[in-house]
């Protein structure tokens, strides 16, 4: 066992107050987010205002924490639903086999001979911008590459000696799934979504900067950046402060992602 | 690797079954087409033009009909037309392609000159600064969301020092702030395989055996640890470079670049289902063609596949 170092216990305690702040946001929010104030239009960082105004007067630390809602809270949505479809369609395919198997992973191969961005926006063409729609689209894309993953860890884990073992013991398929394969599962499930979940909240955030997203006047960091465009050189904070924003919460999934990735390579390395 | 057959059997395949799908939510999407593309003018419509117009598109008939007069149209490449411009949606995509396609190769091109020499150099200098700079830029290069990357280069490079236009196209100068931007959100991702590629070679015996037999540190980088390094990095250069194409319509649209996929973006904020339509096939056509390219591509790099081992 290692000891806790110092990088860890920053990266914990930096996710522990990104995650409270998510959750918090609506009762922390100094000013109402969507309030015009056209008195007080493109204010810098003050007293009032700790992180300045936008062009319609706006207060911008509140728009901040309610878009954290938008954008990495729907993200973590998306991740959600995507592992309520993936996980189930990777745990039949791959218990299963045969023709299910191979319907399913034609439609797998389709979905994934396409690049992900390129689907999502198609499919956000068809079904018209908005944040449900774009919801749609990104968990359309995404659920595909847990459903393979949950699927070849089945049955590689399937084939082993010990499964076997459990087997002939007389462990029926559902004690063998929830208490031999399920851990594997969840293991590989854990590391790809948080390595992923930083490609889903820049998806959303692009998505919604290019109009396909989160419609205005709602505070998603992507559209705010879209909607302060035209006044960055009079304030540029409205520029720095949502897009700082969007990757200090990516770095820090990243990071995450990274450990964790390591931690449970270690782990299957025993 | 699969024959070339085969593949295009089931290409055929997916674009049957791509276009019943798009077809399908065309039909099912709100509004009418019909009264989408006389309501572009401005002018009052009559019940009398809305009849015409139906019969013209041939919506009077019924669904099935319908739906094999549109493929029947679409083998011989004619899609409809935009309702925005009323232009053959054909001609449209047609004159916005070249400008795409130069823009994902100069950004490829950005990506070689950053990456390549990054990459080797980090795995070369194995634990040095420079591997410690290539570890950071992959990070952030993982982090920071391209439009604002190019948000603040525009700001910066057109804005502030007035250096370089901020949109359109044209000259070389309007190209190179979006190739910038797309290519170095790209390198990111190769950096860290390059200099993981070269590290597994330079451990491998071939490479003592080079060395062994005399010959000079950069021969040996070369033609034989570089070389081989170059096999997982096209394994994820067909994925990239679909990746890319989807990577230039942020691009496209942030820089007002008339690309393809601006050209959809405007599309798809306007309901113009048949350009949108018509993207999917040509966004169809390229991928597939890319995909084929790569795995072409394997047998020059790595000649003893050709023996019938995959992979």
């Amino acid at each position: 066992m290692k000891g806790i170092g110092t990088g860890r216990l920053l990266l914990v305690l930096t996710v522990i107050v990104l995650v409270a702040l998510l959750f918090l946001a609506p009762y922390i929010t100094p000013h109402d987010p969507l309030e015009a104030d056209p008195g007080n239009r493109l204010q810098p960082m003050n007293g009032e205002h700790l992180l300045g105004t936008d062009h319609l007067g706006r207060d911008l630390l509140s728009r901040i924490l309610e878009g954290a809602q938008a954008t990495v809270g729907i993200s973590t949505l998306i991740m959600l639903i995507v592992l309520v479809i993936g996980i189930p369609i990777g745990i039949l395919s791959g218990l299963l086999g045969g023709i299910i198997d191979r319907i399913f992973m034609r439609i797998t191969d389709a979905f994934m001979a396409f690049p992900d961005f390129i689907v999502a926006i198609v499919l956000s063409g068809l079904l018209g911008p908005g944040m449900m729609n774009l919801m749609i689209a990104i968990a359309t894309v995404k659920w595909t590459s847990y459903a393979r993953l949950v699927r070849s860890t089945v049955i590689s884990e399937k084939q082993k000696n010990y499964i076997l073992v459990a087997e002939l013991n007389g462990a029926s398929t559902l004690r063998v799934m929830s208490k031999h394969i399920w851990p594997h599962i969840i293991g590989h499930v854990l590391v790809l979504s948080t390595l992923d979940i930083g490609k889903v909240i820049l998806m959303i955030a692009s998505l919604s900067y290019i109009g396909l997203g989160a419609q205005p006047p709602a505070p998603e960091w992507g559209a705010m950046l879209n909607d302060g465009r035209a006044y960055f050189h009079l304030a540029p904070h409205l520029m720095v402060v949502p897009g700082l924003a969007i990757v200090f919460v990516v770095l820090v999934s990243n990071l995450v992602g990274d450990r964790m990735r390591d931690y449970y390579d270690v782990r299957s390395g025993e | 690797m699969k024959n070339v057959g085969s593949r295009f059997l089931e290409f055929v395949l997916f674009l049957l079954v791509l276009s019943f799908i798009s077809f399908a939510f065309i039909k099912l999407a709100p509004g009418d087409p019909v009264m989408g593309m006389l309501k572009a003018d401005e002018v009052v419509v009559t019940e009398e033009q809305v009849d015409k117009l139906r019969e013209e598109l041939g919506f009077d008939k019924p669904i099935y009909l319908q739906y094999i007069n549109w493929m029947l149209a679409f083998f011989q490449f004619d899609l409809g037309y935009s309702y925005m411009t009323k232009q053959p949606v054909i001609e449209e995509l047609f004159s916005r392609l070249p400008s795409t396609l130069t823009l994902t190769a100069t950004s490829l091109v950005v990506m070689i000159v950053v990456a390549f020499p990054l990459g080797s150099l980090a795995a070369i200098y194995r634990n040095s600064w420079i591997d410690h700079v290539s570890r950071l830029f992959a990070l952030l290069g993982a982090s920071i969301p391209s439009f604002w990357l190019g948000l603040l280069l525009i700001h910066l490079v057109a804005v502030q020092l007035d250096l370089l236009p901020s949109m359109g196209m044209g000259t070389w100068k309007h190209l190179l702030l979006p190739s910038v931007t797309l290519g170095l959100a790209m390198a990111a991702v190769y950096v860290r395989i390059l200099r993981s590629s070269l590290l597994d070679s330079f451990g491998q015996d071939f490479i003592r055996a080079a060395k062994a037999r005399g010959l000079s540190r950069k021969r040996v980088f070369f033609h034989h640890a570089f070389r081989h390094s170059l096999l997982p990095v096209l394994t994820i250069f067909g994925v990239s470079l679909g990746s890319l194409l989807g990577g230039t319509v942020i691009i496209e649209v942030l820089f007002a670049y008339p690309g393809i996929g601006k050209l959809v973006v405007d599309a798809i904020l306007k309901r113009d289902y048949p350009i949108i339509q018509g993207y999917i096939f040509i966004m169809g056509i390229l991928v597939t063609v890319i995909n084929l390219g790569v795995d072409a591509s394997y047998h020059l790099v790595h000649p003893e596949l050709k023996r019938g081992k995959r992979r």
